[in-house]
């Protein structure tokens, strides 16, 4: 992943019309690869990846002005991607129900079996197919504490949830989680 | 690590599969966001269809409310009218959000996950 810039500076860069332009590339740039692995493991494809970081990047430019720094600006960059990625999966769901019969977790082994960017072995497919087989806020709740190690208090502000709903969460997901790859190993 | 058990602690230390793209994506993101961002953004409106069907929804689930309470004997709204304000609030958001959503299978979601961010 790119060093991240100092957040402050870059900032003042983003809210100055006139370095705005250079600012957003340097914040894509440095930003980008941690939203990409998160959406990547929420959506399973990285060609849905592509459309909703494009929408995830364009909702942050147009939100600049809103960002206060009340938070980390990776905590707001976390929370703008991961409701893109739940819209987006509400509205492929509500799509799919209609006309496809296929499970979540075959869906997510046919997709990134051939993704480019998926270059795992078969415990670590075998780890996805059971994030799949997830509710999507319980995924993105694991993705967050497994994957990125961030701890709750961070979560609460991504996903305003609270942190003992959060831990309550996570504990259930690692019991399925456990559950499937120990079947999948037997 | 210590809430894991064993079996997702081993696999943790694999990773997960994944690879990020070069910089070359990430540069043309940044500059096909800019131009996108720098568009006008197109105003949400539903159109006006959509608005009488959800408006006549909320109202039918009002109904069906008033009437489930009188056939349940309770007091007579007659007695106590309550004005349409007071009826909305005592529907739950999620009550309302999960109607609608059944019933209309394009509603467009980003309407929902408008909320002003990191406010």
């Amino acid at each position: 992943m790119a060093e991240l810039p100092d957040e402050e500076a870059l900032l003042l860069q983003l809210r100055d019309t006139r370095s705005r332009a250079n600012a957003f590339a340097r914040l894509v740039n440095a930003y980008g690869p941690m939203l990409h692995r998160h959406l990547l493991r929420m959506l399973q494809s990285s060609a849905d990846v592509d459309d909703v970081l494009q929408n995830t990047f364009v909702k942050v430019f147009r939100n600049l002005d809103r960002f206060r720094g009340d938070s980390k600006l990776s905590t707001w960059l976390y929370r703008i991607a991961t409701n893109e990625a739940l819209s987006w999966l509400r509205s492929q769901q509500r799509r799919g129900r209609k006309f496809v019969s296929e499970g979540h977790q075959e869906m997510a082994q046919r997709n990134l079996s051939a993704d480019p960017y998926f270059d795992g072995d078969a415990a670590q497919l075998e780890l996805h197919r059971a994030l799949a087989s997830l509710p999507d806020k319980q995924r993105a709740v694991f993705i967050f504490r497994y994957f990125d190690n961030l701890p709750y208090k961070q979560i609460s502000e991504i996903t305003g949830t609270s942190e003992g709903a959060l831990k309550a969460s996570h504990h259930l997901a690692v019991k399925k989680i456990e559950e499937k790859l120990k079947a999948y190993v037997q | 690590m210590r809430e894991l058990p064993e079996l997702l602690r081993g696999l943790k230390g694999h990773g997960d599969g994944m690879m990020s793209p070069g910089k070359d994506y990430f540069e043309a993101m940044a500059q096909a966001t800019i131009r996108e961002g720098q568009r006008p953004a197109a105003t949400r409106s539903l159109p006006l269809l959509r608005w009488l069907a959800a408006a006549g929804l909320v109202l039918l689930l009002l109904g069906g409310w008033i009437f489930s309470r009188e056939a349940a004997g309770e007091e007579s709204l007659a007695d106590k009218p309550l004005n349409s304000e007071e009826l909305l609030n005592q529907l739950s958001v999620e009550d309302i959000d999960a109607y609608i959503d059944d019933q209309l299978h394009d509603f467009e979601p980003e309407l929902y996950a408008e909320a002003p961010l990191n406010q």
